[in-house]
């Protein structure tokens, strides 16, 4: 049930023809071959112990595509296939194009039923009730937040924030499967993970009203939290560079040999971009442990997925670029679960990433700057509040299992929303960030026209206290 | 809490690399005597030792250094084991000045000195978890900063370090000196960044890289050799890869091809393919990795075939590399160079021909450095490997082959030139003219015609065009009143703008004449010949706008 589709292939392991390179004006050298010195050069002996980019996984397939060659070579004498760089091809006869799409669309990995209930002959990993019950309580601390923080936008008393309404199984349940280690890029719709690793309501609200205990020192917009004690990035605005940034780092984690993969979250509109396209063919080529999570929502702000792309979702790329890819349903929290534990075991031990498309629908808004209902119909996004509902089908498996009760809901969701209120009333008193977190961290030791800067606003606020703002601590 | 590090996966490269380095540091500070007395002496001393008489004079503070790594032996086969333990025990006695103790921890039994065969019974016990402890001491005053001092050893020695916590506990002197150890250790890295001890990761070692500060303690004869940028820009990648295993090189052709200009020649076949990336052809996608994987701890060095092609990555070198020390509140810096070729080279076109100093030069977050001479080329680039910050590193494909004199100064691996700092390369008294890259080497050429006309003109190798030395031109201009600046560049919001803007604001009561801007024309580059020559600085133009400058009145002219 629970089946990567493995595209690796002989095909894949393409080497770069020298016509294509775009070099200017340097005249051709001999070009040294690697395959060659590597055997007489010691370092780079050593270096083969390093399982790397170009390391057994090429060799082995070349291997064997020649063995299945000279098979054929004795059957026929005429060649039946073209010896290309990049390995093996069969030749056809008859001129038929490839399909732009396959006659049945991927199906999607599933392991409870609309219902809350197991689906029969199903293949998940099984998960305590101790687990169950975090996963669980995750999922309505995340949802009660969100709740609580839109509402505080919508009083004004933050400029911005977004919610992760209906996507709160895959929040929770990949930050669930995940190691602490595993290194988070975020889009910007994962704040779950954070919570998950035991970033405190408190944090969130320091960051969302940007005041002086705010991790990031109140630079960035509300809902771009970071952690480095947590593992999770800083989040950019901008769409689709966290992709490529969580191959680098799944390559640092290679060349360190850590049990540990990196993770990377974007949407059904981000994996257009160009930065999508390059980093699964990088991350393929390089063989790094990276986990490309790719939230299909349906939306992106305002353009639906049939304006965003033509192929069958994201999940068919993966075989495009010799990825192994999974389908998930986006709402079901044991599939999440399971797949991105079969993914993470096989990124790490396999060394090679994984691309994961979870089908689900962003039943808020995009961000607090949109209305929704302005472009699509309510009815839909009332179907996918209510029958798809993550949380609904979790707290049925779990009720089912005598794990969670009414009381355990009630009790639970009135502590969060107390604790919430507190965090915000708290986050609104905390004096705002000082005058010197403009100047600081632009570089590692400020620069010269930095302190000169910094001095000169000093002096002038220190001469002309009545022209500037009393809110920003000297 | 202990101190550790892991041992980066090529742990056999690491012993032929750390044993390699130890030598060279041995030797490095050979200058003084080795004292055998006071190897013996300074065995318990970790906080105090004899110092060397030698240099008693140019001591100012701080004398004593210490340095502890420790890594887990797992994974390194019994060889190689028996090898690096060979190796550094050997070590000790030959380092003049530097001392070097090994200790085995295997639980919490220490064995301190090892000889082969005690470490190979100690180790047999339990081959996986035993930890080599290395201690590096120094009692050599470098005169110089505490934090750079340390740092230059953990150069050396290129180990990753990480600080971990834990509630391991040993008796015994051993476990005293590390406490020591971590002390100073620990006061040092707090003195010096401010930050908490309970960050993990290998981020410490690239915040324990040297700053590019004077690094002057020694004496060198002046004999000048040759050499060309292109073997300076080679030799100090190569130099930068041997000091740090988590230095590597991506880019299009860097590997195979040894580099579309040869500047990565022979890296391959020393550091392997995983640290001498070649890459599928999209500049958004390996600078977006190198950004990543700098915030993971390595230091990459991207290089853009020209840096014409950075166009298609410039998000990541803005708005990623540039601004996520700044947006993550200090969490994250991005230790990463991206190098390449800059500005016009000949015939190759608009696309291919345009000087990108003043775009990235614009942005706050990043460096960047406009090496002219071999000198520039090895400090410099040098300086932005082991920067802490992103720098773009701008060099000329014209100037690649170019011979330069060097002095044995600069060609010590320790070598390293200060980021913003400007270089004098004439000094003169009538007129100013900065200029950058090879524009350097043109405006030194305009200078010589100048003197024989009765002008004694000053030139400024800028270097570093972020941040901008604003202190040594407008001295310059206070001293001689004039400007002069040039550059290939786009003439609007150009370089020169900037410098012509600093000497109004800061010196404008100095000027005796109009500040004059030698630019590219404000066109896009055209390919004839004829027409190129038109659209860029000639020496002749910097000659008469110096002379108009002077009130030596040239009439207009065409260059050509």
């Amino acid at each position: 049930m629970l089946r990567f589709i493995n595209h690796t292939s002989s095909i894949t392991n393409l080497q770069f023809p020298r016509h294509l390179l775009h070099t200017i004006s340097s005249p051709p050298l001999p070009v040294s071959n690697y395959a060659t010195s590597s055997s007489i050069n010691l370092s780079n002996a050593f270096s083969r112990c390093f399982e790397s980019v170009y390391g057994g996984r090429r060799l082995h397939t070349a291997t064997s595509a020649r063995n299945d060659v000279d098979q054929l070579s004795t059957e026929t004498p005429l060649q039946q296939e073209l010896d290309f760089p990049g390995g093996r091809v069969k030749f056809t006869a008859k001129p038929v194009f490839t399909s732009s799409s396959s006659e049945e669309r991927t199906p999607c990995y599933r392991v409870l039923n609309d219902n809350g209930q197991p689906i029969v002959d199903g293949d998940s990993v099984k998960i305590s009730k101790e687990l169950a019950v975090k996963m669980y309580t995750n999922m309505v601390t995340l949802q009660v937040m969100d709740t609580i923080f839109y509402e505080a936008q919508r009083q004004g008393r933050i400029s911005f924030y977004l919610t992760t309404i209906g996507e709160e199984a895959i929040n929770i349940a990949s930050a669930a499967a995940l190691n602490d280690n595993d290194f988070v890029f975020p889009q910007y719709r994962e704040p779950g993970v954070l919570l998950w690793r035991g970033f405190a309501l408190q944090d969130f609200a320091d960051q969302l009203f940007g005041n002086k205990n705010d991790n990031g020192k109140g630079r960035q917009m509300p809902i771009h939290y970071g952690s480095r004690k947590h593992n999770y990035v800083t989040v950019s605005s901008t769409v689709g560079t966290q992709i490529p940034q969580a191959v680098g780092a799944a390559y640092s984690l290679k060349m360190e040999k850590h049990d540990a993969c990196t993770v990377t979250y974007f949407g059904d509109g981000g994996s257009s971009t160009g930065d999508f396209h390059a980093a699964m063919n990088f991350a393929a080529v390089m063989e790094v442990p990276v986990i490309f999570f790719c939230r299909n929502n349906g939306w992106a702000i305002s353009t639906p997925i049939n304006d965003q792309l033509r192929s069958d979702g994201i999940v068919v790329r993966g075989k495009a670029y010799g990825i192994p890819s999974i389908r998930v349903d986006g709402n079901d929290a044991l599939a999440i679960y399971s797949a991105v534990h079969k993914a993470r075991k096989m990124a790490i031990e396999e060394q090679t990433p994984v691309l994961i498309e979870a089908l689900t629908y962003r039943a808020g808004h995009h961000s607090t700057s949109d209305d929704s209902t302005k472009y699509r119909p309510v009815d839909e996004i009332e179907r996918w509040r209510g029958d798809q509902n993550p949380l609904n089908r979790f707290r049925k498996w779990i009720e089912t299992k005598g794990w969670w009760s009414d009381e355990a809901e009630s009790e639970h969701r009135s502590r969060i929303r107390k604790q919430l209120s507190q965090a915000i009333q708290a986050a609104e008193r905390v004096e705002k960030p000082p005058i010197s977190d403009i100047f600081s961290d632009v570089y590692d030791v400020p620069s010269k026209n930095l302190t000169e800067q910094e001095t000169f606003l000093r002096r002038t606020i220190h001469k002309h206290a009545q022209d500037y703002p009393s809110n920003v601590p000297m | 809490m202990k101190i550790g590090f892991s041992i980066i996966p090529t742990l056999q490269q690491q012993v032929t690399s750390l044993t390699g380095q130890l030598q060279c540091l041995a030797e490095d500070l050979a200058e003084v005597k080795a004292d055998k007395n006071s190897v013996s002496g300074c065995y318990d001393g970790v906080m105090s030792s004899p110092r060397t008489p030698t240099y008693e004079q140019e001591e100012a503070t701080n004398s004593l250094w210490v340095f502890c790594m420790f890594g887990l032996l797992a994974g390194l086969n019994e060889a190689a084991r028996v090898e690096l333990l060979a190796r550094l025990s050997s070590q000790h006695c030959k380092s003049c000045g530097v001392f070097l103790r090994v200790y085995l921890r295997n639980g919490d039994d220490w064995l301190s000195f090892p000889t082969q065969s005690w470490a190979a019974t100690f180790i047999a016990e339990s081959p996986t978890q035993t930890f080599i402890y290395l201690f590096i001491k120094s009692n050599i005053s470098l005169s110089l900063p505490l934090t750079t001092d340390i740092c230059s050893f953990s150069l050396s020695l290129s180990l990753s370090l990480s600080l971990t916590t834990s509630s391991s506990s040993s008796s015994s002197r051993s476990s005293e000196t590390r406490e020591k150890m971590r002390g100073i250790i620990s006061q040092k890295l707090g003195a010096a960044r401010g930050l908490s001890s309970q960050v993990v990761g290998n981020y410490y070692m690239q915040r324990l890289r040297p700053a590019p500060s004077a690094m002057s303690m020694r004496h060198y004869s002046s004999t000048t050799k040759e050499m060309t940028v292109r073997d300076a820009l080679n030799s100090a990648l190569d130099e930068e890869m041997a000091a740090d295993p988590n230095v590597f090189v991506m880019g299009e052709e860097v590997g195979e091809y040894q580099g579309a200009y040869k500047i990565t020649k022979g890296l391959l076949d020393k550091y392997g393919p995983e640290r001498v990336v070649d890459t599928p052809i999209t500049e958004a996608g390996f600078a977006g990795i190198g950004v990543g994987s700098a915030y993971h701890g390595l230091r990459p060095v991207i290089e853009f075939m020209t840096f014409n092609f950075s166009m298609q990555a410039i998000d990541h070198i803005i708005n990623s590399a540039a601004k996520s020390n700044y947006m993550s509140a200090g969490q994250i810096n991005v230790p990463i160079v991206f190098r390449g070729p800059n500005g016009p080279a000949a015939g190759v076109g608009a696309q291919h021909s345009q000087c990108y100093g003043a775009w990235y030069g614009s942005v706050p977050g990043l460096k960047v450095l406009v090496p002219y001479s071999s000198e520039d080329a090895r400090g410099l680039l040098k300086a932005a490997i082991r920067d802490p910050d992103p720098v773009v590193f701008l060099e000329n494909e014209l100037l690649y082959g170019e011979s330069f004199p060097i002095s044995a100064e600069a060609l010590d691996s320790s070598f390293c030139l200060p980021i913003g700092k400007a270089k004098i390369e004439r000094e003169g008294k009538d007129i100013t003219i900065t200029a950058f890259s090879k524009m350097v080497g043109y405006a030194l050429k305009a200078a010589e015609i100048l003197e024989k006309e009765g002008i004694n003109a000053e030139v400024i190798n800028l270097r570093s065009i972020r941040p901008l030395d604003r202190a040594t031109i407008n001295a310059s201009v206070r001293k001689t009143n004039r400007l002069v600046t040039v550059e290939e560049g786009f003439p609007q919001h150009g370089v020169g703008a900037e410098i012509c803007a600093t000497v109004v604001e800061d010196s404008f009561g100095y000027l005796d004449a109009p500040v004059e801007r030698i630019a590219g024309a404000d066109v896009p580059t055209p390919y004839a010949a004829n027409l190129e020559r038109m659209a860029f600085p000639q020496i002749e133009d910097i000659v008469r706008a110096a002379k108009r400058a002077c009130y030596r009145s040239v009439p207009m002219a065409a260059t050509a």
